[in-house]
């Protein structure tokens, strides 16, 4: 019972690492405070489910929610390249906002408020990921490549790129970067994995409907990236597992979950307030917020 | 090299730059000086493509810029320090000037698969920051520098993008009188190298030292050129220097 519980964990912490490391990639390190993040998360996951639903393999349909995110990402770029700070925010806000407007009212392809129930767990050659256990083993990979690429690009010469694009954008233009494009590859690489997580997570739950991907499912993506610290991928994976984790605490405490929900909130409300007093850099980041 | 003919920009009510025309030359250290708020910088931005003329056209190296973006036209040669520090602060001195080699790091595949800097590309940053004279704290964060080492590290940075013209706006602005000098003798040698440098500054003893050529604003228009000696006893340039 608890393994299971503990197996249950672990895959929703890999999952929340791929959110977060893909946020830390265009938020951390390129600057670009992103609030439509969570809406590639619900583009990846109705890409992947549909197409399994409707035959297709699991791995084109785990790689198409992944490419399809991806443009999306690039089509999000093109209108904000010439925002920054509050205003892209508000941008990238009101591109998720349209997003589950989509989910929620494009009813013949999505079913709208009632969701998609009945999604496959996903098999590979033959293999079949039914088991939760099977399933963590695919997620663990996944995520683990996912760290691997995201850690490859920041850590190359073109991760400073970015980073120039964070610290001083026009700087950056003068010593003849094109902004524009790096910006929009760090968007598109973001939201690849994004859709990627998104697929993931409609194959594991097996249901999936537009509650899921709204604004404030971001905020525990954006604490953690705060909590971890901009421009830190260590600091990122360790906040995943301690602030998916602890509201889970409560559980073995002996709270009843009507209570877990909303004491969920007001921790993690907590947290960034004492975050932003006490840590402005998170807990293992070198860049001020 | 580098040709400016009836260049405007207005911003409301202000003429900034009205109608302003000149040269620089290729190997000269020119400088473009005029009481504050007399257009300088505005110019530069110009020249640089942060901001779009309203009429009138430049010229560099035979190809007309006006209006380019800012990377086109630093990929074309025009190198450029600000007035303010803008250095890249959460990144180290070394990196703040590894980016300004080339633009292979913008290669998001090359970069994926396998891309590092070359010892070329580290002997080239250490030779020019032994030059200016910031080798000692090369791994710093740049955010940490006091104002004079961060000024340096804009100059080296500016120095190490590629380029054909420098242009330098106010580079000794704020800088304490030891510093003020070495920068005095890094700019002479840079000449002496073959540098074409376009300049702005406000103090007119550091201008009249080190300058071939110098044009004089003031509200947004050229009132003198010519060499230091000229410029000193031009009528024009003492009025709108003593009427400040
Ligand atoms: N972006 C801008 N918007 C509005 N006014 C500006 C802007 N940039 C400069 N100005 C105005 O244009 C005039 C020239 O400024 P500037 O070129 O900075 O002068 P200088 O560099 O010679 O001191 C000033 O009156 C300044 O207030
Ligand atoms: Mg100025």
């Amino acid at each position: 019972m608890i393994e299971a519980y503990f197996i249950h964990l672990l895959i929703l912490i890999g999952i929340y690492i791929i959110l977060a490391i893909s946020l830390q990639l265009a938020m951390g390190f390129t600057g670009l405070i992103n609030l439509g993040h969570i809406a590639f998360l619900g583009i990846g996951a109705y890409t992947s489910a549909l197409l399994a639903l409707a035959g297709w393999p699991f791995w084109i349909a785990f790689l198409l929610a992944g490419l399809i995110a991806a443009f999306f990402g690039f089509l999000l770029s093109i209108p904000t390249h010439k925002l920054k700070g509050d205003y892209l925010a508000l941008a990238t806000m009101g591109f998720s906002f349209v997003v589950y407007a989509i989910l929620l009212n494009w009813t013949e392809l999505t079913r709208g408020p009632l969701g998609i129930p009945g999604i496959p767990k996903p098999s590979l050659l033959g293999f079949s990921f039914s088991s939760n256990l099977s399933f963590l083993i695919l997620t663990a990979v996944i995520t683990l490549i996912s760290y691997l690429i995201i850690k490859r690009l920041v850590t190359s010469p073109f991760g400073k790129v970015l980073e120039s694009i964070r610290d001083d954008e026009l700087a950056s233009k003068t010593i003849g970067k094109n902004t524009f494009k790096s910006k929009a590859i760090a968007l598109v690489v973001s939201a690849f994995f994004v859709g990627i997580a998104g697929s993931l997570y409609a194959h594991y739950i097996t249901f999936i409907d537009p509650s899921s991907f709204t604004i404030i499912q971001l905020i525990p993506v954006l604490l953690i990236v705060i909590v971890g610290g901009l421009a830190s991928l260590e600091g990122t994976i360790i906040a995943t597992v301690v602030l998916v984790s602890i509201p889970e605490m409560l559980r073995f405490v002996g709270f009843p979950s009507s209570v877990i929900g909303p004491a969920r909130q007001i921790l993690y409300a907590l947290i960034l307030l004492l975050i932003l007093i006490f840590k402005p850099k998170g807990f293992y980041g070198k860049v001020k917020l | 090299m580098l040709q400016i003919s009836n260049l405007k920009k207005h911003f409301g009510g202000i003429k900034a730059v009205n109608n302003v025309s000149f040269e620089i030359q290729e190997n000269k250290i020119t400088a473009l000086i005029g009481p504050n708020g007399s257009g300088k910088t505005t110019v530069f931005n110009l020249i640089s493509g942060i901001l779009k003329a309203d009429s009138g056209r430049i010229i560099f190296n035979k190809e007309e810029i006006t209006n380019k973006k800012v990377n086109e036209i630093s990929n074309l040669g025009v190198s450029r320090l600000f007035q303010q520090a803008r250095l890249f602060n959460n990144l180290t001195v070394k990196e703040n000037l590894l980016l300004a080699i080339n633009n292979e790091d913008t290669k998001f595949w090359k970069n994926l698969i396998n891309y590092k800097f070359t010892d070329e590309d580290y002997k080239k940053i250490n030779k020019i920051a032994e030059v200016v004279g910031i080798e000692s704290f090369m791994n710093k964060q740049a955010g940490d520098l006091s104002f004079g080492q961060k000024r340096l590290v804009e100059i080296a940075r500016a120095i190490i993008n590629p380029h054909k013209l420098l242009i330098l706006d106010e580079p000794v602005a704020g800088v304490n009188p030891k510093l003020r000098k070495e920068i005095l003798l890094l700019l002479k040698k840079l000449k002496e190298k073959g540098e074409a440098i376009l300049l702005i500054e406000h103090d007119m003893n550091f201008t009249l030292n080190i300058a071939d050529n110098v044009i004089v604003m003031d509200e947004g228009k050229v009132i003198a050129e010519g060499n230091p000696k000229q410029i000193k006893n031009n009528k024009n340039v003492l009025e709108a220097y003593l009427g400040e």
